[in-house]
């Protein structure tokens, strides 16, 4: 059992946030361990997921976990780290989709294609032009850089399992982050159903209504024991089989994430669909986290025709 | 019995201590050895009668062998071990091409309630008739009045001197014609206990005055059986737990019905994918994606459950997800080979083709089966989300 299914910690996550820790991994006691395989400090950073996807806070933890593929020693604190896997060459520039702190760090770990994993300064990225942006700019940002301006630390080829890792551990976070943004949004509308009357009694007596929210909650037992069951059974994340079974993951985690958004909405009424109404931000980000580094879609057309070259891969569960 | 398939060395020397990880080397390593000597798969089309023979042959080889005794308490005729022995089991079995477990599935629905609640010298003598394959359970709870309300069930057991008389008829009892026990549910307080007033009885359906009359379904199979009770003299060791704790029994062996039992069903499925996989065309790699990531959130959540059990927990009304990621990974995945095989599907006569139909068509019982899906979302709203309940009238 890791940590990020304890629900303890994962409150203990809340708090921080809530209370505005900017430095929460510091706070959870996130251990870096060198020699050790990166699941060792998954427990602390997959619990801030959690708590993000619960409370719509953003921290740089992404980020760390990222870079510290590149730099196992690597402390919080010691680098101001952001990190962009989903990124287009678009016409001799790079365009960076990743976490909303790409404006704040120092530096942002990019997957570059056809360089590797690369660092850019912060000075060299811009911002896009065109506006609209993402769904949710406080989940991720879009920006660009000049190619020359990427320093490459991990080269295709020799380090294409450290782009497998960083990859592995940003799907890992965001389908966490999903799961709490889905819990919450549960919480808020099993609350609304015993609050709100109509016809003269709670809305959630309503069997319409209960096998709704029932519904809802058997995807997200489902990717709360999928989460639980893997991310202990990894081991380490630099495989191609973690990327396989981790992209079986994200791409539940999608479909959860879009399959809750619209129960819950339905169940809330009209007033979910208001702009002060804080539900429109959940279904924003899990609609953002659904898209990067893999929409469900994608992931599934992937799974599907890998499966269709006889290629199965099943985890060894229990 | 081959020499090959004789008891595994392995476990003679290390069965009791051996962990499931263990297990899962040491058991793909037999089974290499052993296969060309086990009985083969059935052929497509085989008929039901069939499969189960193949099935429960390849059970005694895996008994004698040592194999299907890990999971299972020393006590009780095991070797020691508990539900994470038995989920490997299978496991390695499905990945070795012997996907079908008939009426052993309820090693895994009925047998663990059944030893959790019973005096251990009782259980000791049943067990291993089942674990070998040679003595098969079934299932006797639901009736023509009560299917989904069954606290609504009308078979009495009524006292007389050291034996329970029973009387009654019992509905949709799967294997019944195939079994030769029957795990029973019947009323020995009044109807207004409700539930308080039902208690479990292992029965021996070769019982004077029992009489089992096999339904055809739907699938072309008659797994289902309606059985009748007429008097039936039940000696009084045969009741399971406490007079009147039928309850909880029931309850337990629904939640195995819900949950563990969907390890033994996704390793059939997922088989079954593997091979509609070589037949699907590009325009449905992402349809099939869809229903193998289905088939991943079962595996994982089924995975959960095992290891519940093999702490010592059975799940209740947690049990009720899991049914329903079974029921739709189950009808998601027919549904696609519905549509992939196109007019084969429904008009092909060829023996593989006949076992795809027969399937089709048993998935879409899964939603009925174990407790309808609507009464598992009903279970989920009151229990797991503790919902507000209608005030009556």
């Amino acid at each position: 059992m890791t940590g990020a299914m304890t629900e303890e910690f994962v409150q203990v996550a809340c708090d921080l946030l809530q209370r505005g820790d900017t430095d929460a991994l510091v706070s959870l006691e996130w251990e870096p361990r060198p020699d050790g395989p990166l699941s060792a400090w998954l427990d602390a950073t997959l619990s801030l997921a959690r708590a993000q996807g619960r409370t719509l806070a953003v921290t740089s933890a992404l980020g760390i976990a990222c870079a510290h593929i590149l730099y196992p020693a690597l402390a919080p604190g010691d680098l101001s780290v952001s990190a962009a896997l989903d990124v287009r060459d678009v016409g001799g520039r790079l365009e960076l989709i990743g976490p909303a702190g790409i404006d704040l760090a120092e530096q942002v770990l990019v997957d570059a294609p056809g360089l590797g994993l690369g660092l850019v300064e912060a000075r060299w990225i811009s911002p896009a032009e065109g506006g609209g942006g993402p769904f949710d700019p406080l989940v991720a940002a879009r920006r660009l850089c000049p190619i020359s301006a990427i320093e490459v630390v991990a080269p295709f080829g020799d380090h294409d399992e450290q782009r497998v890792a960083a990859l592995n551990v940003a799907r890992l976070f965001m389908s966490t982050e999903i799961l709490g943004s889905c819990e919450h949004m549960m919480a808020t509308a099993v609350t609304y159903a015993h609050d709100r009357v109509q016809f003269g009694q709670q809305i959630g007596t309503f069997q319409a209504v209960q096998h709704m929210l029932a519904g809802a909650e058997v995807h997200v037992r489902g990717l709360r024991s999928s989460i639980e069951m893997l991310v202990p059974r990894l081991g380490e994340l630099r495989g191609l089989a973690a990327l396989r079974h981790i992209a079986f993951l994200k791409a539940l985690a999608g479909r959860t994430g879009h399959h809750v958004s619209q129960a819950t909405l339905q169940v809330l009424g009209a007033i979910g669909f208001t702009e002060e109404h804080e539900h429109h931000r959940y279904e924003k980000r899990t609609l953002t986290l659904d898209a990067l580094c893999g929409s469900n879609e994608q992931l599934a057309l992937e799974i599907g025709r890998a499966a269709m070259r006889g290629e199965t891969h099943l985890v060894a569960v229990p | 019995m081959p020499e090959s398939v004789a008891p595994a060395e392995v476990l003679t020397a290390t069965g009791p201590t051996m962990t499931h990880e263990e297990m899962r080397v040491e058991f793909r390593r037999w089974l290499l050895d052993a296969m060309p000597d086990l009985p083969a798969s059935p052929a497509p089309g085989s008929s039901f009668g069939e499969r189960l023979a193949a099935v429960c042959k390849l059970q005694g080889y895996l008994y004698e062998a040592g194999w299907a005794r890990l999971g299972w308490p020393e006590h009780l005729g095991g070797f020691g071990g508990d539900a994470r022995h038995r989920a490997v089991l299978y496991d390695e079995l499905a990945s070795a091409g012997f996907t079908s477990r008939c009426a052993l599935e309820h090693l895994e629905i009925l047998a663990p309630a059944v030893v959790a609640h019973w005096d251990a010298s009782r259980s000791r003598k049943v067990l291993p008739g089942l674990m070998r394959g040679s003595d098969l359970w079934c299932q006797g709870f639901s009736e023509p009045d009560a299917g989904s309300d069954l606290i609504s069930l009308r078979t009495t057991a009524t006292r007389d001197g050291e034996s329970y008389v029973l009387q009654g008829r019992k509905m949709w009892t799967s294997w019944a014609s195939y079994a030769q026990r029957c795990v029973v549910l019947a009323r020995t307080g009044d109807a207004s206990q409700r539930h308080r007033g039902l208690s479990v009885f292992f029965v021996d359906l070769e019982t004077e005055g029992i009489e089992v009359r096999a339904l055809s379904q739907a699938n072309g199979v008659d797994e289902l059986a309606e059985v009748t009770f007429d008097e039936v003299r039940i000696p009084r060791e045969r009741l399971v737990g406490q007079e009147g704790g039928g309850w909880q029994i029931a309850l337990d062996v629904l939640a195995c019905e819900r949950s563990t039992f969907a390890w033994l069903r996704q390793a059939r499925l997922q088989a079954r994918a593997d091979e509609l996989a070589l037949r699907v065309d590009g325009e449905s790699a992402e349809q099939l994606g869809d229903v193998l990531i289905d088939l991943f959130a079962l595996r994982m959540s089924s995975a959960s459950a095992v290891e519940r059990l093999a702490d010592g927990q059975f799940l209740g009304p947690q049990a009720a997800p899991a049914k329903l990621l079974l029921t739709d990974a189950e009808q998601h995945l027919y549904d696609l080979a519905r549509r992939v095989l196109g007019v084969d599907f429904a008009m092909g006569t060829s023996p593989a083709m006949a076992d795809w139909q027969e399937e089709y068509l048993f998935s879409r019982a899964t939603s009925i089966y174990g407790g309808t899906r609507e009464m598992q979302l009903t279970t989920i709203a009151r229990f797991l989300l503790d919902l507000p309940v209608a005030p009556r009238g």
